[in-house]
C-alpha cells in the first residue's frame, strides 16, 4: 500500500481536490445512461429451472414463468410510465447487469430434487433495516430485500406449496423517527407477504412503545403478528400463536435473550427472563405438529434454550453465521437450528414430508437478483419514501450538529464551500471529480424508482456535508437540491474537510491563516482510504472496497478503485 | 456404409440441437458452472472431496490481529480433486489460500482461511467458500467463528434512552471492561453538541472485582449518565466523549458514545386504532347490533406523575361509554418509571346508524379527558367511526 502510493500527492496544492473515491459505491448511477434493454434485466433473464426442481414433482415451469413474466410485466410498465412523468430514465429496482453476473452460478440452484411438500416454512430474520439491499455495489450481486423474500414466497405459493413463514424479528438497527416509520413500514410488509408470527429484536424494543404497538397491534390486537413469550407491550402481544397450514398446526413462539434485554432502556417494554417465561409458554403448543422457537438471542443462549426445551422442532437464532449452514445444525434428538444471517440476505425454507422420511427437508435461498421485483414491495417503498418526503429532515428529528472540526471562533470553520467554490483555484482537479461517479451522486438517488433524495440513510453518503456514518446534516451541509443545489453530490469538502474558512483565507491578507486552513485540508491517502472513504465504502456498501483484485492480486483500493479519482497538482 | 454414418450424426446433431432448443426454452441462464464435471475421464472418474472438520473456533482474536487455520482437504476419489477459493463473506477479513489447486487421488493439501479481526462486528460468522469440481459437492463451505475482542469492551456501545418526560430526571449506565488491564478509570470527558451539553452530567467509579466474576474483563469502570430536565421535546442528539486511562499507560484512549432518545409530553396515549399525530381513535366498522370496544392505556412520566389524576370531561355523543382503569406503574425495563391508566371506550350495542368519519358527512365523535398535570390541562380524543345497520 505504501508503497504502491509512494508517488501519491503530499502537499495540500496536490491533494486539494477530489478524493473520489470509488465508483462501484454507486453503480446506479452510471446504470442510467448504461440501461439495457428491459429485457436484459435479472427478473426477465432469470431461468424457471433456477428455483425448480430437477425431478420429481418439479416446480412447474410454466407457472413460475408466467409468474416472473407478470412481475417483469408490472415493473416494466411502472419503470416507463414513472420515467415519462418526471423526465427523468429510471433506473430499476433489479438493474441490468453490466457485467456477466450469474447469481445461479454464484449461489447455486434451490429445492433440486424436492418434491411438493406437505408444508413450507419459510424462516427470516434480522433485517437490521435494511428493507433493501443498498445497490451501492450493484443490486444484482448484493443480496436481500424484502422484494424478493415476496416474491420467494409467491413463487412457492404459486407452485401449490402450503406455505407458512416466520422471523426472528430486528427489523431495524437504529433508533429515531426514521426507524418507527421502517418499523411499521415493515410489519405492513410482513402482513402483506402473509407472515404468521414474527419475534422482536432489541433495536425494535428501543422504538416508542407507541409507535410499536401501533405497528404491532394495528387495527386489532388478536391480528397481531407480533409474539413473545417474555416481551409485554401493555398485554396487546400474544405470547405464541398457533399457524395453520398444510392440514399441519404449527405453534409458534418468541424471546428476547439475557445479553440483549441489557441492550433496552424502555419503561414502556415490560421483558421477563426467557426460560422462565418459555416453561409457561410451552405446554399451550402441546397439541401442535410443529413447535418453533424463535431466539433473539446469542448462538450460546439459544442453545442453551434448544437444550432446555428440546420439545422444540425448530429452534431460530438471530446470532447466525453471514451465511447460514447448508444443512442446520442438529441440537438434541429432534431439534434443528436454523440461523438467520444479518440484514436478511438469505432465508431457510423447511419442506415437511410424511414420506419417506426424514421428515424435514432444508434449503438454504440467497435471496439474490434471480428473484424479480415484487410489485406490491415496490408499493410499499414507494409509500416509505413518500413519508420521509412529507415529513423532511426536522419531521425525522434530524438537526444540524457542528463539523468536528468546527472551530468556535471562527465563523466559517466547519462551514461547507462547494465543488464550485474549489473549481476557482483548482479546475483540473475539478474536472477529474466532475467526471467521477461522486460528482452525481445526489443525481443518481434522484433517478431511482421511487427517488431515495429524501432517504437520510442515503443522503448521507450521497451529499456534501453530512455525517456518513450516523446520517445526519452537518451545519450547512446539503439540504435539498432546491435550497443547496451547490452541496449536490460527494464533492471536496466530505474528503478534505470543510473548506468555506480555507477560501476565504485565500482571498484574504493573513498568511498564517491561509498556510493554517491549507495544511487542515490536507489528506494523506492512507489516512483517506481508513479513515474517510470507508466511512461510505464499508462492508454492506462496498464490499469489494478493500478486498484483493482477482486479475492481480493486489488491493481492489490501489488497481480499481483509488486510480479513478486520482488527481495531482496544485490545479 | 457412409449413409449410415450421415443418419447416425444426423441423429446426433439433431438431439443436440432439439435439446439446445429445450434448455434455451426453460433456461435463460448458463448451467450451474459449479456442478460442471472437470477433468472426469471418459472412463467414469471422479474425484471426491472430503475436509477433516469444516469449522473452526478461533475464540477469543484481539482487535486488528490476524489469525489463521488449516484446513484439511483428501482427494478420496480417482480423478483429478480441483479448488478454488471462492467469495467469502467477509471480502475486507477473511482470505482462502490454496497452496495446490489441484490435488491427485489420494493426496491431502491444506487450504489456510486467515481472518483479520477489523470488521466492526464483535462476532466472527464468516463464510469462506471452496469450490471444486466434485459432482457432489462442488461447494465446500469453511466455517470460522470466535469473538472479536480489544483492550476494552462497552456495554452498550451506544445510550438509547428511548422515551423520556420533559420534566424527568433519568439516569442509565455504560459499563467500561478493561480485558487485558488491571484497572480503567475515565480522566475526562465532553459532550461534544454544545447545545444540550449541559443538561448532561457524568460520573464515573471502578466497577468492584466481584462484580466482574461473570465477565471476561480483568476490570472495570461504570459510567453513569444523568440527564436532567428542561431539554426541548423531540429527538436527543448528543456525544459523550470518555478519555480512558487503561492500565498504568501514560497515553489516553478517547472512545465516543453516543445517546439518542426523545423528549415527550409527560401525557400520552397508546393503543390499537390510536394515531398519537392526529390525536385519532379508529374503529373498524361498527355493527350496531354488536357494538365495538377500544381499550387503551393512558402513560404518565415525569416525576411527579403518582400526583396526577384524571376524570371524563366532554363525551360526543353522550352514549359513548368511557371508562378509566386504576392506575398502576409499568415494570417496564431500564430506567425511569411510566404510570398507566387502562381506557375503555366503548360504542354500547344497539346504537342508531352513524357516521363519525371526520367527513363533510359526519364530524369525528369526541372524548375529553380532564387531567391535574400542570402542563396538559386536558386530552383531546377525536373518534372515527361508522355504526352500519
Amino acid at each position: 500500500m505504501t508503497t504502491t502510493f509512494s508517488h501519491a500527492p503530499r502537499g495540500f496544492l496536490s491533494l486539494l481536490a477530489v478524493c473520489a473515491l470509488a465508483s462501484t459505491a454507486c453503480n446506479r448511477a452510471d446504470v442510467s445512461s448504461e440501461t439495457a434493454s428491459p429485457s436484459a434485466r435479472p427478473s426477465t433473464a432469470l431461468a424457471p429451472t433456477d428455483l425448480a426442481a430437477a425431478d420429481g414433482e418439479a416446480l412447474d415451469r410454466d407457472v413460475v414463468h408466467s409468474v416472473l413474466a407478470a412481475s417483469a410485466a408490472a415493473n416494466d410498465e411502472s419503470d416507463e410510465s414513472d420515467a415519462a412523468d418526471r423526465g427523468v430514465q429510471t433506473v430499476a429496482y433489479n438493474e441490468p447487469l453490466k457485467e456477466k453476473f450469474d447469481p445461479v452460478a454464484e449461489n447455486g440452484k434451490f429445492f433440486e430434487g424436492w418434491k411438493k411438500p406437505k408444508l413450507a416454512i419459510v424462516i427470516s430474520g434480522r433485517q437490521d433495516g435494511y428493507l433493501e439491499p443498498c445497490g451501492c455495489a450493484g443490486l444484482y450481486q448484493q443480496k436481500g430485500g424484502m422484494s424478493r423474500r415476496h416474491s420467494l414466497i409467491k413463487q412457492l405459493q404459486a407452485q401449490g406449496w402450503p406455505v407458512a413463514a416466520v422471523d426472528v424479528g430486528g427489523l431495524v438497527r437504529r433508533f429515531g423517527k426514521q426507524a418507527e416509520i421502517q418499523f411499521a413500514i415493515s410489519a405492513d410488509a410482513l402482513k402483506l407477504m402473509g407472515y404468521g408470527a414474527v419475534g422482536f429484536g432489541p433495536s425494535d424494543l428501543r422504538l416508542s412503545a407507541g409507535e410499536i404497538v401501533a405497528a404491532v397491534a394495528g387495527a386489532d390486537p388478536k391480528d397481531s403478528l407480533f409474539v413473545s413469550a417474555n416481551v409485554d407491550l401493555f398485554g396487546l402481544t400474544p405470547k405464541f400463536r398457533i399457524l395453520e397450514a398444510g392440514g399441519m398446526r404449527i405453534g409458534v413462539t418468541s424471546v428476547l435473550g439475557k445479553e440483549y434485554q441489557e441492550q433496552i432502556n424502555n419503561a414502556e417494554v415490560a421483558i421477563q427472563p426467557a426460560a422462565e417465561s418459555l416453561r409457561t409458554v410451552l405446554p399451550e403448543l402441546k397439541d401442535c405438529d410443529v413447535r418453533i422457537l424463535l431466539a433473539h438471542a446469542t448462538l450460546d443462549e439459544t442453545k442453551a434454550l434448544a437444550k432446555q426445551f428440546p420439545a422444540f422442532d425448530l429452534v431460530v437464532t438471530s446470532d447466525g453465521h453471514e451465511i447460514p449452514p447448508a444443512e442446520p445444525e442438529k441440537l438434541g434428538a429432534k431439534t434443528r437450528l436454523i440461523e438467520a444471517p444479518p440484514q436478511a440476505t438469505y432465508v431457510t425454507v423447511v419442506g415437511f414430508y410424511d414420506n419417506p422420511k426424514p421428515s424435514m427437508r432444508f434449503q438454504r435461498v440467497a435471496l439474490d437478483s434471480r428473484f424479480p421485483d415484487s410489485p406490491e414491495m415496490k408499493e410499499i417503498m414507494t409509500t416509505y419514501q413518500r413519508q420521509l418526503e412529507q415529513l423532511g429532515w426536522d419531521g425525522l428529528g434530524l438537526r444540524n450538529a457542528p463539523h468536528p472540526r468546527t472551530n468556535r471562533a471562527d465563523k466559517l470553520s466547519g462551514q461547507f464551500a462547494s465543488a464550485a467554490s474549489c473549481k476557482e483555484c483548482h479546475p483540473t482537479a475539478w474536472g477529474i471529480w466532475s467526471k467521477t461517479k461522486h460528482a452525481h451522486a445526489t443525481e443518481t438517488l434522484t433517478k431511482l424508482d421511487p427517488p431515495r433524495q429524501f432517504d437520510a440513510e442515503c443522503v448521507s453518503c450521497h451529499a456534501t456535508g453530512w455525517n456518513p456514518s450516523e446520517f445526519y446534516p452537518y451545519t450547512s451541509g446539503f439540504h435539498s437540491l432546491e435550497k443547496t443545489p451547490l452541496l449536490a453530490g460527494n464533492s471536496c469538502d466530505n474528503c478534505h474537510g470543510p473548506g468555506a474558512a480555507h477560501v476565504a483565507a485565500e482571498k484574504g491578507r493573513n498568511s498564517a491563516k491561509r498556510t493554517a486552513e491549507r495544511e487542515a485540508l490536507k489528506l494523506t491517502v492512507a489516512f483517506a482510504r481508513d479513515n474517510v472513504c470507508a466511512k461510505c465504502h464499508d462492508h454492506d456498501n462496498s464490499p469489494e472496497f478493500t478486498g484483493k483484485d482477482p486479475a492481480t492480486g493486489k488491493d481492489n483500493f490501489d488497481v480499481k478503485y483509488w486510480p479513478k479519482v486520482e488527481h495531482k497538482g496544485k490545479k | 456404409m457412409k449413409p449410415l454414418y450421415v443418419v447416425i450424426v444426423a441423429a446426433i446433431l439433431g438431439l443436440a440441437l432439439g435439446g439446445g432448443m429445450s434448455w434455451a426454452r426453460f433456461s435463460h441462464s448458463p448451467p450451474l458452472a459449479l456442478t460442471r464435471p472437470v477433468d472426469v475421464t471418459a472412463t467414469g472418474k471422479q474425484p471426491q472431496v472430503l475436509v477433516d472438520d469444516e469449522s473452526f473456533d478461533f475464540g477469543r482474536v484481539e482487535r486488528d490481529k490476524t489469525v489463521r487455520h488449516v484446513f484439511r482437504f483428501t482427494n478420496a476419489g480417482d480423478a483429478v480433486l480441483t479448488l478454488k477459493a471462492g467469495v467469502t463473506t467477509c471480502t475486507k477479513c477473511t482470505i482462502s489460500e490454496l497452496a495446490k489447486p489441484r490435488v491427485e487421488p489420494g493426496e491431502t493439501v491444506d487450504v489456510e482461511v486467515e481472518y483479520t479481526a477489523n470488521n466492526s462486528k464483535p462476532q466472527i460468522r464468516q463464510i469462506a467458500p471452496i469450490l471444486t469440481n466434485d459432482p457432489k459437492r462442488p461447494r465446500v463451505e469453511l466455517s470460522i467463528s470466535g469473538t472479536v475482542t480489544g483492550r476494552y469492551r462497552l456495554v452498550p456501545e451506544e445510550v438509547v434512552l428511548s422515551k423520556v418526560s420533559a420534566n424527568e430526571t433519568k439516569t442509565t449506565e455504560v459499563k467500561i471492561y478493561a480485558l487485558l488491564d488491571d484497572s480503567v478509570r475515565v480522566v475526562g470527558h465532553e459532550f461534544m453538541a454544545p447545545e444540550s451539553a449541559r443538561f448532561f452530567e457524568m460520573q464515573s467509579e471502578p466497577i468492584p472485582a466481584d462484580q466482574l466474576s461473570e465477565t471476561d474483563a480483568k476490570s472495570g469502570c461504570r459510567v453513569r449518565l444523568t440527564l436532567k430536565p428542561g431539554l426541548p421535546l423531540g429527538m436527543i442528539q448528543q456525544t459523550i466523549r470518555l478519555d480512558l486511562q487503561l492500565g498504568e499507560a501514560t497515553e489516553k484512549v478517547s472512545v465516543e458514545v453516543p445517546i439518542e432518545g426523545i423528549i415527550d409530553s409527560d401525557v400520552s396515549i397508546v393503543g390499537p386504532g390510536w394515531e398519537q399525530q392526529l390525536s385519532r381513535l379508529s374503529f373498524p366498522a361498527v355493527s350496531s347490533a354488536k357494538g365495538a370496544t377500544r381499550k387503551l392505556f393512558i402513560l404518565l412520566r415525569g416525576d411527579r406523575r403518582h400526583e396526577v389524576t384524571i376524570k371524563t370531561g366532554k363525551v360526543d355523543p353522550s352514549w359513548l361509554k368511557v371508562t378509566l382503569g386504576e392506575p398502576s406503574e409499568l415494570k417496564g425495563s431500564g430506567d425511569g418509571g411510566v404510570t398507566q391508566v387502562p381506557l375503555t371506550i366503548e360504542i354500547p350495542p344497539g346504537m342508531p346508524p352513524v357516521n363519525h368519519l371526520g367527513t363533510d358527512q359526519g364530524k369525528y365523535a369526541e372524548v375529553v379527558l380532564e387531567t391535574t398535570h400542570p402542563q396538559v390541562s386536558e386530552i383531546r380524543m377525536n373518534l372515527r367511526f361508522v355504526i352500519e345497520q
